[in-house]
């Protein structure tokens, strides 16, 4: 089958987007489809540049391209999802965040600008009629679908894909430390991390791995503290490193605020170990079940406190909670392969999409 | 809090260590790391080895002497790797390198502090004579009298320093000679490999000179061969058409009911198809040597068959041009032909092979009983009303010997575009036979071992038939184009 894969370019960045598209390509040329990898330039930068890309998306057809006909069109990024096609599915990333769930917030658009107050309407209008009228639409995460329902009343189902190198992640003797793998930036909320080891009874171990912004705010943050001999910030880290660091931990910190999806989440149930998350941190409470994978607990240093030394102090529970994750995971039956047919069903229409049940 | 748990207790700079220690010791490359199918196939230019820093990765002990006669960059290297177990990283770099290039520090102090670091630990390679001769560095530590050892060291321990410093030119030194002498050899083969590339591009030249010249005088040729080719068809179809006028005069002279003279007019018409038969063949049926190609994988089932060996002879009807009867003489069997188109006979007459101008069905008939090896027929039957095809298997069963066979190969219409299509590109053709209706002849009027020769291997009598089972459409227009059925007189299964 020939199959379309449109998402956006932005020259310069390579993130999960970009790595998610991928990854799905790719698994859609293991599956033994042609392939066609379509992108439409983007820029976030000014607002009005969102107006132009939609309008140049609307105009496009793809219906057939490369020489045939595009039998299937799986669309990722806003506005690339606004491409017509008689078979179109959605896998939403998110959509276009400044208008949504970051309006009205310091990282989007403010209300009462008129050009933007504009651009979102038109926005949510193109959503509506785009989202509304693809075959199916999925989203990377239950919360994805979440906001999706609460800002455009569509329904739509999660389907999960599985981090990269799934197959090298393992489990390994514990040793004593907290493995904290994630960028240092505001949103992944290392800094309530670093009071909970403070205001532990005991001296705790943490380790954290990735680099970012907020890098020297965290390590002062430690000094101030006076928990310098108790954490280590290891800043970029290879991944076979970072493979080994999960491996050994005896518990994994990941609370950020409202995630998406985490990896982080996925790789520590794939190396068999316990989840520490907050009850605001979004995606990672639809892996990690309280008690049994890990613990969800207030976002605040007393509670995750009490939990580091749960696990800590019990480190056979740690080790079950951590097996338990891990068989979780293998019954969630995330891959590659699912996504591949569940996409390829929803916009041939084999399956009843949530959106044509509605 | 368990008292076991307690025990555990480790540092963390302990647990990096141990952690890195075991990332960097596994070479493996994890599985689903290693897969990048982008990466290109690189032909890879081996280099000339510069390896003399390095020691095996699983060694767990040294001697300080092993680490002389490297310079300061090589030996922060290696000792990294022999130590720590890992590369060395930017900061170690920036840090030993000046101290070490300008004599703050030595070799052995570095082994010393790197063995005595967390990680050095951890990894707990052994290092023998580490101490310095003098022993002095360990009066470093000891106030005052360390500060007057260090500023002295430096004096007393030159003629040391001057030692290294001649090992390390000499060990340059000769380097530097292996290098020379590994360049001098590439290049000198380089040179060779350049001269015979020289001298076959000059041959190849010369072929390519003599090659147009030779492609020259072929067209050439061909031009002149196409005109005369060209004037002598003009001339034919002159001459044709000039008979066909005679032919109409000739019978408008005749009176009406004339029997006899249209019997003697008949004849010359026949004769002016006949040589348009010759034509078609020539444009649809192949040349010769391509149906003679084709026709070679039946040569064996004749080779071996005991009427063949006995000396009998093979009848080819509808023989054509000759093609099989040629490649049965090659294979000294015994054969003659017949066919109806005297236009034909001529052209295969004209080889020297055995044939005559008649009608199959009659010859059969007329030769005696059981006085042949086998029949064979190439695209024979398909011409024939199905009365006529009866009657060929009757008069060839007849004629047989024991053991003797026919084989009678004809288009495949299980090939749907040789049904559909090409099958009726012979105006002459009568209708297409399906694979079993010749099976069901043959058994029917006599024969007991009949089989359908499809693919080359169904020439194998002691093998089962490949036969034909369609899994979907395309198998249809997959069949091979011509098959064959092969059917044999045997006593033995007439009894049984």
């Amino acid at each position: 089958m020939r199959v379309g894969v449109a998402t956006v370019y932005t020259p310069g960045i390579y993130g999960g987007a970009e790595f998610l598209a991928a990854g799905l390509e790719d698994a859609f040329r293991r599956a033994g489809h042609v392939l066609h990898s379509i992108r439409i330039p983007f820029r976030f930068d000014p607002p009005a540049a969102a107006h132009e890309a939609m309008a140049q998306a609307q105009s496009l057809d793809f219906t057939r391209y490369g020489g045939g006909q595009i039998d299937a069109m799986i669309c990722l990024k806003f506005p690339a999802y606004l491409i017509e096609h008689p078979n179109r599915a959605l896998w939403l990333l998110h959509q276009h965040r400044p208008a949504y769930d970051l309006y009205n917030t310091p990282y989007g658009w403010t209300q009462g600008h008129r050009e933007t107050d504009k651009l979102r309407a038109e926005i949510i209008a193109a959503d509506k009629k785009s989202i509304g009228g693809a075959r199916a639409v999925f989203t990377i995460a239950e919360r994805v679908s979440q906001r999706l329902m609460q800002h455009n009343k569509i329904p739509s189902r999660a389907l999960y894909h599985p981090p990269s190198d799934e197959a090298a992640f393992h489990c390994a003797e514990a040793m004593p430390y907290i493995f904290a793998p994630s960028r240092l930036e505001i949103l992944k909320r290392q800094d309530l991390l670093l009071q909970a080891v403070a205001a532990c009874s005991r001296p705790l171990q943490v380790i954290f791995g990735g680099t970012g912004g907020r890098r020297s705010f965290l390590e002062d943050m430690a000094r101030d503290l006076g928990i310098t001999d108790r954490v280590r910030f290891l800043g970029e880290i290879s991944r076979a490193e970072m493979i080994a660091l999960y491996s050994n931990a005896t518990a994994v910190f990941f609370g950020p605020l409202d995630e998406d999806y985490g990896y982080v989440t996925l790789e520590a149930m794939l190396s068999s170990k316990p989840v520490i998350t907050c009850t605001d941190s979004g995606g990672p409470l639809e892996f990690v079940v309280h008690g049994e994978t890990g613990l969800v607990c207030a976002p605040n240093g007393e509670a995750i406190a009490e939990a580091l030394l749960r696990l800590m102090d019990n480190p056979a529970q740690a080790a079950a909670m951590g097996q338990a994750g891990r068989v979780r995971y293998d019954e969630m039956a995330i891959g590659w392969q699912p996504v591949v047919d569940a996409l390829l069903a929803g916009a041939l229409g084999g399956a009843t999409s949530p959106a044509q049940a509605a | 809090m368990s008292e076991a748990h307690l025990d555990d207790q480790r540092d963390i700079d302990a647990i990096l260590a141990a952690i890195r220690a075991e990332v960097g010791a596994s070479h493996k490359p994890q599985p689903a790391m290693a897969e990048d199918r982008r990466t290109l196939s690189v032909v890879r230019v081996e280099m000339l080895d510069e390896s003399d820093e390095g020691f095996a990765s699983d060694r767990r002990s040294f001697d300080a002497g092993e680490f002389e006669g490297l310079d300061e960059l090589a030996f922060l290297r290696t000792a990294y790797r022999s130590v720590l177990g890992r590369d060395i990283d930017e900061s170690g770099l920036a840090h030993y390198l000046p101290l070490l290039r300008e004599g703050h520090t030595t070799p052995r102090e570095i082994l010393r502090s790197l063995r005595a670091s967390p990680e050095g630990q951890a990894r707990g390679v052994e290092i023998t004579s580490l101490e310095s001769r003098f022993g002095l560095d360990r009066l470093r530590g000891v106030p005052v009298v360390g500060g007057v050892v260090s500023r002295l060291r430096r004096y007393l321990s030159l003629p040391q320093n001057l030692r290294r410093l001649q090992r390390r030119v000499a060990a340059a030194d000769r380097r530097r000679r292996e290098t020379v002498t590994a360049l001098n050899a590439s290049l000198t083969s380089i040179r060779r490999s350049l001269q015979k590339l020289e001298q076959q591009n000059i041959e190849a030249q010369h072929r390519a000179d003599q090659a147009a010249a030779l492609a020259r005088e072929a067209i050439d040729g061909r031009d002149a061969a196409l005109s005369e080719l060209a004037a002598s068809r003009r001339q034919l179809t002159e001459q044709s058409s000039n008979l066909a006028r005679l032919i109409d005069q000739a019978r408008l002279t005749l009176p009406v009911d004339d029997a006899a003279g249209a019997r003697s007019i008949a004849p010359i018409e026949d004769a002016a198809l006949d040589s348009l038969y010759v034509a078609f063949e020539n444009r649809f049926r192949g040349s010769t040597d391509l149906i003679a190609g084709r026709q070679r994988r039946y040569l064996d089932m004749f080779r071996l068959s005991p009427p063949v060996l006995r000396g009998g002879v093979v009848l080819d009807i509808g023989c054509g041009r000759g093609e099989w009867l040629s490649l049965l003489r090659d294979a000294n069997i015994a054969a003659r032909g017949i066919d109806l188109n005297g236009a034909m006979v001529a052209e295969a007459s004209a080889q020297g092979l055995a044939v005559e101008e008649g009608d199959a069905i009659a010859h059969l008939r007329a030769a005696p009983a059981e006085s042949l090896a086998a029949v064979t027929g190439f695209h024979i039957v398909e011409h024939l009303a199905f009365r006529d095809l009866v009657a060929l298997f009757d008069a060839a069963f007849a004629a047989l010997g024991e053991d003797g066979f026919v084989l009678f190969e004809t288009p495949n219409p299980e090939n749907l575009v040789v049904g559909a299509c090409t099958f009726n590109y012979d105006p002459t053709h009568n209708k297409p036979l399906p694979p079993d209706l010749l099976r069901f002849i043959a058994e029917a009027r006599g024969f007991t071992q009949v089989r359908i020769i499809r693919r080359d291997e169904d020439c194998r009598l002691d093998q089962p038939e490949s036969g034909f089972t369609p899994a979907e459409i395309n198998d249809w227009f997959r069949q091979p184009g011509d098959y064959a059925v092969y059917a044999r007189k045997s006593w033995q299964g007439l009894a049984a």
